[in-house]
């Protein structure tokens, strides 16, 4: 159970940053000016992956490749949606 | 060229999606339903009393006490144990067909009464079961034909997956937008949203659906090898699904085997695993043995066997490692995949919403193929708006089938005849009168009078539930029957959302009329 709630929230954190990096979306979430850097923006997405990758990994090392494979998908599907929705 | 590639998939994608959309929609949703069959089924069977705390060997006593009494004469004997999603004792025996009696071999279950050792009389009813194979047996017609409309909605599923993602031009960029009060866009992006976000799901979901009924559809090929006919075809069974097993000789004398040394022994070996069954199949006979089998939770591979056997003097051992040929290994890989038994209870959630963003798919697909073909002056006024109505009826009519289905196990006579049955009719004429009612009454408020419609049957549903039986939400929680309480709530929860979404539509038709009247 532990493992799920730390799974969700990187996943939830890599989704949050990806969707930071995305200029679509920017006007709604971003500081006074109405944007972000060009190079924060980078600097979201590139973490935004790099979290995407550690959650795969601590995934698989918890549960095994099959296993640890359904979860990721399964808590990515949830937490991108609660992304959407937020 | 690239966008005349791009167009030939769009209109393959809007085709393939709207000739069975209906189909596909009923199919996900009674699919989704069906991840909590065993859930399901407990709140339909009120009778079963929730057995705690007993050992497993103490059940083992009762159930075969109560097998020898009801079963003495039968070929084969199963006990389930309680586990958190069967949380009561079952048995189940197979009773030989019989000339005198002119019977034929039947299934018999019953669940016992884990203080009396009593059996328990349940209500006769469909349950989760017959609710969870509607996804692909389609009820009325004969099974072949369900295997094969099935097959053909699936591959038309997948067909729509794959084009749907050549024309999704900016997949990446639009992952998480969706731009609320646009009209035809935000249907759109409602789509995307369906479609993308839980698109893993809906690739295994899809692919691994076409391959378990590959037995069916791709039967020429199984004919080519094996000849036609079931009895031909029973042999490539047999052949491909061969399980591996390792046998051993163990320390146990023939006369010393029994259902309570075999359990105990299995224990030993495997400590950490919970037993969920064991069976005494082929009973009378040279080939009986005793089966055990575990929960097994760590892997996608849901259970493990060991088969207890007395050969000669000797009592030996198999334990099953899994399907020998590397086939039938995928084939088991994906069917645990797309059956999801192995889930525990935060998988089986996603499992079923993600079946449920599904069904939201398939009818934000329509909803927007609809609302194109409305723009387009020349299409015929009458076919659109009967498909519109039927869209209405199709859409919301289904989960209101479903909550009369639950209804129905309650309200239905317990003496009724033929009341399993019964139940079913009630869900199909229900959907029936909710396309009648769709087709004749005013269009203006039809989606608020279904969605209230809906809202209504599944807030009765725990009312029903506590008049009815001695459950309510109240004296369950007390007793810890956390299915009884799962369920009530959960219906509830789908009442309030179809009460938010009456509030959504509401609000947006008076925005409409107030904005038509300026």
């Amino acid at each position: 159970m532990k493992l799920i709630v730390v799974l969700f929230v990187l996943l939830f954190l890599a989704f949050a940053l990806l969707n930071l990096s995305l200029s679509r979306h920017r006007v709604k979430l971003s500081n006074r000016d109405g944007s972000f850097g060009v190079g924060q923006q980078r600097r979201f997405r590139i973490f935004g992956y790099l979290l995407l990758f550690i959650t795969v990994a601590f995934a698989t090392a918890m549960w095994g490749v099959s296993l640890g494979l359904v979860y990721w998908f399964a808590t990515a599907t949830l937490t991108s949606i609660l992304v959407v929705l937020l | 060229m690239k966008a005349r590639f791009r167009q030939s998939m769009s209109w393959l994608h809007t085709w393939t999606g709207v000739v069975f959309a209906w189909m596909l929609y009923f199919i996900f949703v009674t699919g989704s339903v069906g991840y909590f069959e065993n859930e399901i089924d407990r709140w339909m069977k009120p009778e079963i009393m929730v057995s705690k705390g007993l050992e497993d060997s103490a059940i083992t006593n009762i159930a075969t006490r109560q097998l020898s009494i009801h079963g003495d004469n039968a070929s084969q004997w199963y006990v389930s144990f309680p586990t958190s999603r069967d949380p009561f004792i079952e048995i189940s025996w197979l009773e030989p067909e019989n000339a005198e009696r002119k019977t034929a071999k039947q299934w018999h279950e019953s669940s016992l009464d884990p203080v009396t050792g009593a059996l328990i009389r349940n209500r006769q009813t469909s349950g989760g079961e017959a609710l969870y194979r509607l996804h692909y047996n389609l009820h009325y017609v004969p099974q072949l034909v369900g295997y094969i409309l099935t097959s053909i909605a699936a591959m038309l599923m997948l067909i729509g997956l794959v084009t749907g993602l050549i024309i999704h031009k900016k997949i990446f960029v639009e992952f998480f937008t969706f731009r609320a009060q646009k009209g035809l866009r935000s249907w759109l992006d409602i789509h995307n949203i369906f479609s993308v976000l839980p698109l893993p799901f809906h690739l295994m979901i899809t692919y691994s659906g076409l391959l378990l009924l590959m037995g069916i559809t791709m039967s020429p090929v199984i004919d080519l090898r094996y000849g036609e006919g079931q009895q031909n075809h029973r042999q490539f069974y047999a052949q491909s699904q061969i399980e591996q097993k390792s046998q051993q000789i163990i320390e146990m004398l023939p006369t010393e085997l029994s259902v309570q040394a075999a359990l105990a022994d299995a224990k030993r070996r495997f400590k950490s695993h919970k037993v969920s069954y064991v069976g005494v199949v082929e009973r009378n006979t040279e080939k009986e043995h005793i089966e055990i089998w575990f929960e097994s939770k760590s892997g996608v591979e849901f259970a493990s066997l060991l088969e207890y056997r007395a050969i000669e003097d000797k009592v030996m051992l198999e334990t099953s490692l899994g399907k020998a040929g590397g086939a039938a290994s995928v084939y088991d890989f994906l069917e645990h995949l797309h059956e999801g038994l192995f889930a525990d209870i935060y998988l089986r959630w996603i499992y079923f919403l993600s079946g449920l963003f599904g069904a939201a798919m398939v009818a934000t697909g329509l909803m927007i193929w609809l609302k194109k073909r409305k723009a387009v002056n020349s299409t015929n006024k009458i076919l659109t708006s009967i498909i519109e109505r039927i869209n209405i009826a199709m859409i919301l009519g289904l989960p209101i089938a479903i909550a009369s289905y639950f209804a129905g196990n309650r309200l239905l006579p317990i003496d009724f005849p033929s009341r399993a049955a019964w139940e079913m009719h009630i869900l199909f004429i229900t959907l029936g009168l909710c396309i009648l009612y769709c087709g004749l009454a005013s269009k203006k408020w039809l989606w608020q009078r279904m969605l209230c419609c809906a809202a209504l049957l599944y807030g009765v549903l725990p009312i029903l539930n506590a008049l009815t039986t001695e459950h309510n939400i109240w004296l369950s929680w007390i007793n810890s029957d956390w299915l009884m309480v799962g369920f009530d709530l959960t219906v509830l929860f789908i009442s309030i959302c179809f009460v938010a979404a009456f509030w959504v539509v509401h609000c947006r038709q008076e925005d409409i009329s107030v904005k038509a009247a300026q």
